[in-house]
Order: C-alpha cells, then structure tokens, then sequence
C-alpha cells in the first residue's frame, strides 16, 4: 500500500477537528426535544456507523467523527514520517514548533562558529608545538615536520 | 462559549500526551481515568495559526511524498559526497527519541474512540426523568435556558470530551504541519549531531595534551644543584641551613661519671625492688654500669635505666643483645632505633610486662624467620625437590619427603600462645614457638620432639623428625613382619641405630650378611642393602606403590636373596634349572606347604629326567627336597611338560648341625649328595618292596673310625638292610645254601668321581654291599683277593665282605646285585679249583682272573668276566704268541661260557688235559714251516683231525677223548684213530696201512694200540702224535703225484663230522658236548661260522705264528 501523505492525514484532522466543534456546539444548544436529530448527526449516528457501517457510510459520507477517526486511524498507519519527542514535548506544552525549530538553527550556528574557532586553534597550537619541539628536539625535527605537514599544518 | 468552558475547566492539570498514549496501549483501561480538558485556547489559537502558516508555507509538495524519513536527503548526501563534506552520521534517525508521527495519530484517534465511549456511556447512565413531564405537555420549542440537571450535566459531559479531543487533534495537525518541513530539519539535527561529536572530540583532545604534559613531567632532568654542592664541598658548611646556637654541655670526669653511674645503680635497684612489679621472665636480671640487664634464656638480652629518681617515670630503653644463634651479628641502626621507639612506648604505657611482651613477640617471629630462611636456604641445597616450604604470617610448614607418592608428612612451626590447661603450674603464660607434627596427614600428638631452640638449625630439626618418623615406620615394618612369621622361625628381624641412621635388619641363617632396610632421610625412599636383583625389584615396588603392604614384600626379600644366592651357586655348580616344567596347582599339596620362592634343579645329567633337586625358601630357611618328575601333557605349543610327582625332604646337614648352614657350595653339593643318595636308595627301596624281599631303612651317622675318609665321602644318609637269602635267591634255582649273615647292609657312596675329580660329568652312584661271612666261607679267595689289588670286593679276615656297585644314578640294581654276590661265590669255587689243581693264581678278581696252569714253559690264561649279566666271558692266553691253547681260544671260550655251575672246573681240565696234545700239534706243524703238508683242524676243545696232503700221503686222523669209568673213578683218554677207517671204500696206500696196522699193536707206558685206533692218555697222546707222524713221513711221496682227492676229502669233513660226532663222542666227549647238543639250535649259527672259520684260517695262523 502506497504511502499515506500528510496532506490525506490533514483532511481527516481538520475533519474531526470540525466534527468535534460541531459537538459542542450542539451540545450547548441542545433542547432536547427540538432538536434531537442535528446531534445524532454529529453523535447518534456515528454510534449507527459503527454498526452499521456500509449502509451509513452511504448515507453519510465522511461526515461524522467515528467515521473519521477511522479514517484517521487507517492513513496513519501508512505515514512515514518520524519527528524528533523533544519536539512532541514542545508541542504537548502548547508551545510553537516553530520557535523550537528556529533555536535548534541558532544554537547550530553557535556551534559552527565555535567549531570554526577551535579548528583555527588547534591548527596553530599544532604549528607552535611543532616548531617548539623542532627547536626542543633537534633529532626528530623530521619527523616532527612531516607529521605537522601531513595534517595540514605548514611548518618549515 | 469557549469561555464559559473555560471557566467551568479551569481544574488543572496538564495533559501528558505520552500517557494518554500508554493509555490507548492498554485497551482494557478503557475507563480508567476520566479525561480531562487542558485547554488553553489562547495557546490553541496561535497553534491554530501556526500550522496554518506553516500550510501556507506549502511545504514544498516534493516533501509529502518522500516515503522515509531521511532517504531522499540520504541520496542526496551521497551524490553531494564526490565533492563535498562525508556524509554525516544519521543513526539517531533511528534510536527511540525519533518517533513515529504515524503512530501517534492513530493512538491520539484510538484514545478519541475509547473516550467518546466512556463518555456515552457515563451520560446513559444518569436518569433524565426530571425532563420527562415537559414531553406530554406538548409544549413547544424553547429558548430559555435548559434548566434540566441531569441535561446541563450531560451537555457538559460531552462538551468536555468533545473540547478535550479537539485540543489534542489541533495539536497533532500542529506536529503534522511541522513535518511538512521535516526532511530539512532532520538535516539540521543531522549537522548538529556531528558538531556535538566534534566537541567531544576537542575535549579529548584537549585532555590527551595535558596529559601528555602530566607525563613529561617525569621526563625531566631536574637541574643539578651545583652552586649548593660546590659551597658544601669547598667549606663543610651549608650556609643556608640555619644554625641553632647550641651550647656543648661539659664533659663529665671519670669520677663524675662513675659517681652517676653508681647513683643510677642504686636507683634502678631500689627502683626494681621497691616499685616495680617485676614480669615473671624478668626475674633473671643484673645491674651494672647504669643500666639493669634483664636476661631472658634462650631469647634476648635488654638493657634499660632510667632518667630520674621518681619512681613513677618511666625506663628507658638503651640496648638489646639476641642469646640465641645464628642471628645478625648486631642491630643495625635502623631496627635498633625502630626497636627504641617500640620499646620506650611500650615502656612508658605498660611498663616492664609491655616491655618484655613486645621484645618477646618479636624474639619469636624474629627465630621463626631465622628458620624460615634456613628453610629456603635448604631448598636450594641438597634438600632440592625434597621438601617443600610454606610460609604462612607466622609459621613456617616444612614438608619432608615431598617426592613421596601418598599421603604428605610435614612440621609446622608456629607460636602457641602458652595457655596451660592445667592451673597448679603457676608460671603466666607466654607465647612460646611450637611445632606440630604430621606424618602421612595425621598428626602425631605426644611425641617429644627436641628441638634447640638456642641454636636455631632447621636442618638439625628437619633431621630429627626424620629420624624419628623413620624409626617408627621401621618399628612397625618389624612389627607386622615378625607378626607373618612363626615364632620358631630362625628369621630375625630388628632395628637397630647404625650411625644416625635407622637400619631394620632382616636376618635368616643362610643369608651371608643380613638385609638392611633403610629409609632415606632426604628423600624418604626405602634403600635396602646388599644390592641384588630381588632386592632391587622390591625396593622400586616399595617406592612406588605406597598404599601397598610393605611388610608382605618385605618378608619375601630374604627368601628372594637366598634362593638368588642359591641360584648363584648353582650356577656355579653347573646346576641347571629344570626346564620344561608345566604349571600344576598342587604344588602346595605336594610339598606339604605354602610355597613362596620355590627353584628346581638338576645338579648333573646323572640325574636324568625323572630326578630333580628342589628348594623351597621360607623365613624358616630353605628347605631341600628330591623331587621324583613325571611327563605330563600340557597345553603348551611345545608339547611335553613335567611336573612334580613326589618329594622327599633332604636334609642338607646331620641334625645338630644346622646352624651353620649357608647357601655355599660345599652345602649345596652336600645337600646333592645326599639327595643322590636318599633317591639312589628309596629307589631301590621301592623296588625291593616290588619283589617282596624284606629291608629296612636306617639313617647312619658318620661314626668315629671313619675320620680319615675324605670330607667328601663323611656322609651317610641311609642304609638299607636286606634279607641276604632272599636276595640272593630271587635268582637261584635249586638247591643254595646261604653263605653269608642274613642282614646285609647296603650304604650309599654318592656320584663316583672321574679321574678329574668332578662328579659332575658321571652319571654313575656307588653303593657299598656288606656282608658277613658265615665261619669257614670263603677262605681261598680272601687270600688271593689280598693281593689282586681287587676294589669292587674286598674281605677281612673277620668274614666282612664288601661289594662295590657303581650303577647309573636312579635305576635300580637288584640284578646286579644278585650276579655280583653270584660272581663271588663263582670266585670262590674257581679259586678252591686252582688250588686243587696246583695252578698257580696270578690274579682274581671279580672281573678277572689269571692263573699259571704250566710252568716250563710258563704258560697262563687270563680270564675276563662279563660286566654284565648277559655278557660272555672271554680269555687271553699267555704268552702271546705260543701259547698252545690259542688255537682252541674260541672253543674254550664258547664252551666254558655254555655250561654253568661246573664250568670252570671243566676248562681247568681241559686245559691240562690238552696241553700235551696242543703243545704236540705245535711240534708238528713246525718241522715243515714252508710246506703245508699237515693241517690240524680242531672240531672241539677234545677232537681234533690232522690231515696229511702232499706229498705226504693223503691221510686223516682223529683225536678225541673219551670218558672212561674204571668203578669209583673216571678217567679221560684220548683216542687217535685213522678217520678213513670208519669209512668204507677209503683206502690209504698199502704201505702205509701196514705201517698204521703196526703202530696200532705196539703199546707204551703212557699209551696202547688198540688195533684200529691208540688210547692214550694226556702224556701218552702226544708221544703217539709224534709216532705217526713220523710214519706218515716215511712216505713221502715224490711231487706231481694226482691229489685229486684232497678237495673232496675237505668237502667231505664237515658232512661227516656230525655223524662221526654222533658215533664216537658219546659220553666221552662229557658234559662240554653234552651242553653243546643241548642247544644245537641255538649255537648252530654261531658254531658253523666259527667251526668253517678255523678250517679256513688255519693257514694264516700257522704262517703267523
């Protein structure tokens, strides 16, 4: 079975999303004698789907919350898409991925730069010291200089 | 709306994701916890915007159909590589952190289900009866507010679920909003995974260089002081190390000193009396110089003193001497300031106890050390692989023996902490050094074990154990031997000291010098001494096998080494071992006991097959014995075995001697001679005891006239003493008068030696016949038997005959026996004949005898007996070449072997009577040496022919003898008659007839013509021999004449002897012909050969003599 995009997940989201505002809506506005069958639409019904599913997924098609969850629940299973739990944490805190996504690109930036910085420090801690030991230790100054040069230094 | 939700779900609590997650997991918790609203809808209203925008975005549409999570950007990576950066690490991508979006949709779907449910079936089961009134009121729609209880709680029931999943729905379209992106992000996280590694990576960096400088530190050379050392060196100063300014204190004066010294002397004294409580090994001590010297024995010396007058300071410690050795010479200076320091502490906290306690303790580990080292030291010496040491924190465990198989032996020596169990001794308890002792893993609890503990030794120690331990191991070998062994036994077995060394010493009699057992100390293992074979064998079995019994192998040894020894001397002897001997079971039953070591023999071939030598070792000495052998049939490939039979026990000494038996080789012969001897007569025993003849056996002890014998020829096992009648009768027919003394005595001589002087190549034994005569017997040959230098018979004048047999070696001679005491009493008749006779007796003997029966000339026969009993006598006459009775030897002898009883008194007659006769023959036959013209032919001792040929007138006559009886007496006379006259037609020549016709008218004093024929007697015969043969030489005819008739008439002799024989012999001839027609058969072969062969031969005789 072909994957399932996050697209068809979506609409089915957005759908539940919708059935369960409708819920509510109803729920408040509720009377009982009024309007009994607005809220079975949304509810009763669903109840119905389940059991009878073929002959109301006919009647009402992709409309009510059971039969989305279903649907739901049947696209995912196809999903592929892994995302990192720190960022479920940060979305499970009610906060805006974006911000998380937006400080993960700063913070590697940092990193970067103090990557660059030690590189930089370590190539010239690697000159000195070879030249130091070069003075120090006159016997291994060969050695000592093809070592340096062979990791990129450029010692005399 | 919203806000009144909020309002009423303002309960706290967050929503965790995760857990409503397990929650889904677990279907059975369905309705486990109600579920609660965490809405925030300020949140979820920028939440609601974000995904919108990140919509928006519109997330590239390449992103939404990437199957994986990181394989498209993977690809990328991999075809960027060629020149850009390596790929980067993505295995985070798939460890737990990275979770499913997938997965949590469907959990967050499944979780709304299972809510949704509950939730129902909550509102279900509150009752909504207050709003059941309003529906038959038939009222219409409303708008006021729903005042209903259980509705307002069952709107709010399902508001609160609905509100609740929403939330959660937005935030998972958030999170799937956000992975519109995620391929680039993932990226990102990729990049900053391997710059954490890049850290890491620095920060080891960064720790391997201080490190490195760490090490180098060592690396160093710190520079070398020179200025210090110089200034130091030049001056002997150090002008930076600050001086203190001290003050010498004045030096004290002789006298001063002595006068403190003494001070000090009292103090300590009154001090040690008065004050201090003295231990009690701190009894022994002295004062002198300003110091007490406690002395403990066999430990230390210490000297201390004190530094003030008040009792209540402490002593001090000033020096400490070890009385023990060997030990370091002196302290040196750290262990003596080491000591001060202990010392002085324990002094000052616990006084003298402390003082000695400490110095004790340390005295005893001190030693133990010695010892160890020692211990070690003699690991590397002789005591190599020999003992093993084990220290242990303070013992030392010495293991002897180590090369042992078996359980180990072992010292410890440690320190016991002196505790006595017994109060009446009233010395406190210290520690002191022990030892205990183990010996095959158990420990010997009682023994004494004296060690010097003065001078320490290890080895001396090492040695004592040993000693002991080998002394008791010995002791009880002793003890379980002499427990095999009777009590009479002549084994002995004791332990004895022989220059430190423990030595069990087995004896038995025979054994040249005793078996030593020793134990040797160093290693353990048994050495037995004088080496042998035997001894060997056991003592590699003793050393490797040490769960075995020793005792039992160590009993055998001697027996082993003596029937070595035996061996040996046998070997000498040339014994040989028995071969062929197959394997029986009875061994036990036949030689009556229990055979441990067991050897056979056969001393000599005289032995032969049937008659061996054994000897059986014993701890009660060797025992001999004869053994009788039988062939047995065996399963072995060769066939033929043997076994033994029978035994007899030989005694190898007279009784009484027995202590000086050995195994040398004059026993061992000894022992075969008497074996010979026991087997010689037990076999003869047996056999007489098969005829029925009485005996007795007796053992006959060397008696004091017979020192002079040989040592050789001193032993005299047994004698047998046998009916003389019976034996001798068993052969006689007839009547037989005994002789002799009824008991004979036979005695046994052993092997008759060769002129080499060894018995050992002779297959013969010699036995001694003793007889007494009865009064009277025998005295003529004793006479003559004096002086023929005789060694089988020997009489003395008392009537004592002895007989010498020599037979071969375990064959019965009963047979002999009987023909030699027959040949005696023959001897005896012949010697009464010649006496009767007037011959004169040269020589008798019992296998020969020689007599003079004519002096002028002399003239002898020599008579040899057989040797056996079948054999035929034979005789030689002397002298050698004209004898007259040599041409009659033949017929003598075949007469006088066929007759018996008379025998030799007939051929005593025939001698004398020939002798005329014969010696005329020989006359005759000498007048004409070169022509034949006489042949004497004799047809028997008594008849001859005498033939005349050419030119001789071919003539016959005949001489013969015969018997004639005048009353009383017999007289024997010879005939000669003219052999034709008896035979018709055969006519001699006219002349000569006449002639013969005259000589036989004519008669003399020792002779008489009967008419046809002359009688004669012994004289006479021959002086008528002479006669006619002078007539028949008258006649001499000339040569040519025909002699036609001489072969036939040499045919014709032989034909018509037996008729003429017949005719004429008669009585005359006497009982020699009679013999000779008794068994005409018998001789008839031999009598022809021999009566052809004279005929033939007598020519060369006659030109030989």
């Amino acid at each position: 079975m072909a994957a399932a995009t996050l697209d068809d997940v979506d609409t089915h989201l957005r759908a539940i999303i919708s059935n369960l505002y409708n819920l509510i809506v109803q729920a408040h506005n509720y009377q009982p004698p009024s309007q009994p069958r607005a809220f079975t639409a949304e509810v009763y019904a669903t109840s119905l789907n389940i059991f009878w599913p073929e002959r109301k997924s006919n009647k009402l098609p992709r409309k009510e919350l059971i039969n989305n969850l279903v649907s739901l629940t049947k696209t995912s299973r196809r999903l592929p898409t892994h995302i990192p739990i720190e960022l479920i944490e940060y979305v499970e805190s009610t906060r805006n991925p974006d911000i998380y996504t937006r400080e993960f690109v700063e913070l590697v930036m940092k990193y970067n730069q103090q990557q660059k910085g030690r590189m930089e420090a370590f190539a010239s801690f690697r000159d000195i010291l070879a030249e130091q030991m070069m003075v120090g230790i006159p016997e291994i100054k060969d050695d000592v200089r093809r070592v340096a040069n062979a990791s990129g230094g450029n010692v005399a | 709306m919203p806000g009144r939700l909020m309002d009423e779900d303002a309960a706290p609590g967050s929503l965790d994701l995760k857990k409503d997650r397990s929650q889904a997991q677990g279907a059975s918790h369905q309705q486990a916890l109600p579920v609660k609203s965490p809405a925030d809808t300020q949140v979820n209203g920028t939440t609601r915007d974000g995904p919108n925008g990140v919509l928006t975005n519109g997330a590239s549409s390449e992103q939404t159909h990437t199957t994986g999570n990181g394989e498209p950007s993977n690809m990328a990576v991999a075809t960027s590589s060629a020149e850009g950066p390596p790929p980067l690490d993505q295995s985070w991508r798939s460890r737990e952190q990275n979770k499913s979006l997938g997965l949590l949709m469907n959990r967050v779907a499944q979780q709304c289900y299972f809510d949704l449910n509950k939730t129902l079936d909550d509102m279900s089961a509150i009752p909504t009866a207050p709003s059941q009134p309003q529906l038959p009121n038939g009222v219409g729609p409303h708008t006021g507010p729903d005042t209903s209880e259980p509705s307002v709680k069952k709107k709010r029931m399902i508001m609160d679920f609905a509100n609740d999943q929403r939330d959660r729905f937005i935030k998972t379209l958030v999170l799937s909003d956000w992975s519109r992106n995620e391929e680039e992000k993932a990226r990102m996280i990729d990049v900053k995974v391997w710059l954490d590694k890049q850290t890491a990576l620095y920060r080891q960096a960064e720790d391997a260089v201080a490190r490195a400088k760490m090490n180098m530190q060592q690396a160093k050379v710190p520079n070398p002081n020179i200025e210090g050392a110089m200034e130091v060196l030049a001056t002997g100063k150090a002008s930076w190390v600050p001086d203190l300014g001290y003050i010498r204190p004045k030096k004290l004066s002789a006298k001063q000193l002595l006068k403190t010294m003494r001070d000090m002397n009292v103090i300590l004294g009154t001090r040690l009396s008065l004050h201090e409580d003295l231990p009690f090994y701190f009894r022994d001590y002295s004062i002198a110089d300003g110091r007490v010297t406690f002395m403990v024995k066999d430990e230390f010396e210490v000297d201390l003193s004190v530094a003030d007058e008040d009792p209540a300071t402490q002593l001090y410690f000033i020096d400490i001497r070890l009385s023990f050795e060997p030990t370091t010479p002196v302290l040196d200076d750290r262990i003596r300031g080491f000591l001060e320091g202990k010392i002085n502490v324990q002094l000052a906290s616990k006084g003298l106890q402390g003082c000695y306690d400490f110095l004790h303790n340390f005295v005893l580990t001190h030693k133990l050390t010695i010892l160890q080292d020692q211990a070690t030291e003699l690991t590397r010496g002789k005591w190599f692989d020999c003992i093993k040491i084990e220290k242990l924190r303070r013992s030392l465990v010495v293991q002897y023996w180590a090369g042992l198989p078996g359980p180990k032996s072992w010292i410890e020596i440690g320190i016991s902490s002196g505790k006595q169990t017994t109060t009446s001794i009233r010395r406190p308890a210290t520690p002191h050094i022990s030892v205990r002792w183990f010996q095959r893993s158990v420990e010997i609890k009682g023994e004494k074990l004296e060690f010097d503990w003065q001078q320490l030794d290890v080895e001396k120690c090492l040695m004592h154990v040993i000693e002991r331990h080998t002394a008791s191991i010995l002791d009880d070998l002793r003890t379980r031997i002499c427990a095999l062994v009777p009590a009479d036994a002549p084994f002995k077995a004791k332990v004895s000291d022989a220059g430190g060394c423990q030595v069990l010493s087995l004896s038995l009699p025979s054994l040249r010098q005793p078996i030593e057992v020793r134990i040797e100390p160093v290693t353990g293992q048994y050495s037995i001494t004088p080496p042998s074979t035997a001894s060997l064998n056991i003592e590699r079995r003793l050393n490797n096998h040490p769960t075995a019994d020793p005792a039992r192998w160590l009993a055998g040894l001697p027996c082993a080494v003596v029937q070595d020894q035996v061996f040996k001397q046998a070997d000498l002897l040339r014994w040989s071992p028995v071969k062929h001997l197959v394997r029986q079971d009875n061994l036990t039953a036949v030689f009556g006991e229990k055979l441990q070591h067991f050897s056979i023999f056969t001393p000599s071939r005289a032995w032969s097959d049937d008659w061996a030598l054994a000897v059986t070792f014993s701890l009660q000495g060797e025992k001999w014995w004869a053994a009788e052998l039988e062939e047995r049939r065996s399963e072995l490939p060769n066939g033929t075995g043997r076994i033994i039979k029978k035994v007899t026990p030989v005694d190898p000494a007279p009784d009484g001697q027995r202590k000086d038996i050995s195994t040398s080789r004059d026993t061992l012969s000894q022992v075969a001679r008497r074996a010979v001897g026991d087997v010689a007569v037990s076999t003869l025993s047996a056999q007489l005891k098969g005829e029925h003849i009485p005996h007795s056996m007796q053992k006959v002890f060397p008696q004091g006239d017979c020192e002079g014998v040989e040592r050789h020829d001193r032993i005299f096992p047994t004698a047998l003493f046998i009916s003389f009648s019976k034996l001798r009768k068993g052969m006689q027919r007839g009547k037989w008068k005994p002789w002799a003394h009824e008991a004979v005595r036979l005695s046994h001589h052993g092997l008759v030696h060769d002129a080499r002087g060894e018995g050992v190549g002779s297959k013969q034994v010699r036995h001694d016949l003793r007889l007494s005569l009865d009064p009277g017997k025998f005295k003529e040959l004793h006479k003559h038997i004096q002086n023929s230098g005789e060694r089988d018979l020997a009489l003395n004048p008392h009537g004592g005959v002895a007989l010498k047999f020599i037979t071969p070696f375990g064959q019965p001679f009963i047979k002999k026996m009987r023909q030699r005491l027959q040949t005696v009493e023959q001897l005896d008749q012949c010697a009464n004949i010649l006496k009767q006779r007037h011959f004169v007796c040269g020589h008798l003997s019992l296998s020969r005898l020689q007599f003079t029966y004519h002096t002028t000339p002399e003239l002898s026969v020599e008579m040899t007996f057989p040797t056996e009993a079948e054999g035929i006598t034979t005789l030689k006459f002397h002298p050698h070449d004209n004898n007259p009775h040599r041409r009659v030897k033949v017929m003598m002898e075949q007469a006088f072997n066929a007759t018996d009883s008379k025998a030799f008194d007939i051929f005593t007659h025939t001698l004398s009577l020939t002798l005329p006769v014969l010696q005329t023959f020989n006359r005759l036959e000498a007048k004409d040496p070169v022509c034949r013209v006489i042949a004497i032919h004799p047809r028997n001792t008594t008849w001859y022919s005498i033939a005349y040929h050419p030119p001789l007138p071919r003539c016959t006559f005949t001489l013969r003898t015969r018997i004639r009886r005048e009353g009383e007496d017999t007289s024997v006379k010879w005939i000669i008659e003219d052999f034709h006259s008896s035979i018709k037609g055969q006519n001699l020549p006219e002349e000569l007839n006449t002639a013969m016709q005259e000589l036989y008218k004519e008669s003399a004093e020792h002779w008489e013509g009967m008419g046809s024929a002359i009688v004669a007697d012994a004289q006479g015969a021959a002086e008528a021999l002479e006669k006619l043969d002078g007539i028949v030489r008258r006649f001499e005819s000339v040569p040519g004449q025909p002699q036609a008739a001489e072969s036939t008439q040499q045919q014709q002799q032989p034909t018509d002897l037996p008729k003429g024989t017949s005719q004429s012999n008669g009585q005359a001839s006497g009982q020699a012909n009679g013999q000779a027609r008794q068994n005409p058969k018998q001789s008839k072969p031999s009598t022809s050969s021999k009566s052809s062969k004279p005929v033939k031969q007598e020519p060369d005789l006659i030109m030989l003599d």
